[in-house]
């Protein structure tokens, strides 16, 4: 049905802009930083399982290890930065071996990368999810070393 | 044996009290055995919002310290219903005067003697806030679709999943559909999706609802108000989780507008 009360609000009181969507987006990102600020152990626990799942793989720096929530354009980013030590050389063969991507998965090396002391090997293991994590320390890192310079 | 179900919200002013009133008279409207526990203790405001403030003799302290001889002293029960009593809260003494182990002692009796028994919670996330949920089977979050409500909302979700008050249900109070709908508030979906939980209900904004509780009446008991309606199907999903699904209680068309306006102005000329 036709509603007059509307028709008559748009007329005299002009037009009124969208306010929901930016509730609802403000709500949504503040909600992320509350549920893991009022949680101190959930971010404790998932830097621990994250240590002890990279450990795996390379041999990180867990004290000067910097882990937290970021806010970045209109998102919630879980930003990590994981010093690398070393690359675990078997575990780096192995997944080489088991997780050889196809050659067009492989992705062109990060210039960024390629700058670290990070052994070879352990770039075509780069199979998906399995070592983002040593990518992103290790850009961390060299945008560290950079500033440093 | 009957169940504790905490109305609670952590934002004060979004409609506890009045959530708390309408679903035991909705409930004792029904036929089941209700009592309502007042647990804003120091800021007590269930025995005014249901009319029976001028006959507070003990209350909820009184019966944990134990200065009557049962619970049953204490209860006050409401001549309009045929089986819904009040435990009202202390008003001179501070939240700290229970705690949450003689709430869940308490609940425990209460349960025996009957169906439903709602514990109105205080604002807050402290001592009150702990009280009221320590013996509670269920729980009913009470939110309104505003940013600092549906904030407030999550982190009490949190607590009571914390304490594992496992599936508390969402009651969305003073929604209106018209803003909704030219999407100045935020919507049913909207909240939905951010709180994540069970929607039970959606009170639409009346104005009934002041006049309701100016009165001492809850709006459950008014047949045209659309809070009152509102309650009633909640209540109905509170007995039988069965009953249709949430939806708006009535659409504001003009047929709506018309009939409030012929209703309003035949009470009124009632009382002239």
């Amino acid at each position: 049905m036709f509603d007059f009360f509307s028709f008559f609000n748009r007329i005299f009181g002009g037009t009124r802009e969208d306010t929901r969507s930016a509730a609802r987006d403000r709500l949504r990102l503040v909600l992320v930083s509350d549920r893991a600020t009022v949680a101190p152990h959930l971010m404790e626990s998932l830097r621990n399982e994250l240590i002890e799942v990279i450990s795996r793989y390379m041999e990180i720096d867990t004290r000067s290890m910097q882990m937290g929530l970021e806010r970045h354009e209109g998102a919630m980013a879980l930003a990590a930065n994981i010093p690398v030590r070393s690359v675990h050389r078997s575990s780096a063969e192995m997944a080489a071996v088991s997780l050889s991507p196809p050659p067009t998965a492989r992705r062109n090396p990060d210039p960024e990368v390629e700058s670290l002391e990070v052994p070879a090997a352990s770039r075509p293991a780069e199979a998906p999810g399995r070592l983002d994590n040593s990518r992103l320390a290790a850009r961390r890192r060299t945008r560290r070393h950079k500033r440093r310079a | 044996m009957g169940k504790v179900v905490v109305i609670t919200s952590g934002k004060g002013g979004v409609g506890k009290t009045t959530c708390t009133a309408n679903l035991g008279a909705g409930l004792a409207l029904n036929g089941h055995s209700v009592l309502l526990v007042d647990g804003d203790i120091g800021l007590r405001n269930l025995d005014l919002v249901m009319g029976l403030e001028n006959r507070i003799v003990f209350d909820l302290v009184d019966v944990v310290e134990k200065k009557c001889r049962t619970f049953r002293q204490a209860l006050i029960k409401d001549k309009r219903f045929e089986n819904l009593h009040l435990l009202p809260a202390a008003q001179s003494r501070d939240k700290d005067a229970v705690s949450p182990e003689q709430m869940q002692a308490l609940c425990a009796e209460l349960k025996e003697s009957f169906d439903f028994v709602l514990i109105d919670s205080p604002a807050g996330i402290e001592h009150g806030f702990r009280n009221a949920v320590a013996g509670a089977d269920e729980a009913i979050v009470v939110t309104n679709p505003e940013v600092s409500a549906i904030r407030d909302a999550d982190r009490i979700v949190g607590l009571l999943e914390a304490q594992e008050k496992s599936n508390p249900r969402l009651v969305i109070n003073r929604y209106k559909q018209d803003m909704a709908r030219r999407g100045q508030m935020l919507s049913i979906q909207d909240v939905k999706e951010i709180l994540g939980i069970e929607l039970l209900g959606i009170v639409p904004e009346d104005e009934g609802i002041l006049s309701a509780s100016n009165k001492g009446q809850p709006a459950v008991m008014d047949r045209v108000s659309r809070a009152g309606e509102a309650y009633r199907q909640i209540v109905a999903r509170l007995v039988d989780p069965s009953s249709p699904p949430v939806g708006m209680p009535t659409t504001d068309s003009w047929m709506d507008r018309l009939r409030r306006v012929f209703t309003v102005s035949v009470g009124s000329s009632g009382v002239h």
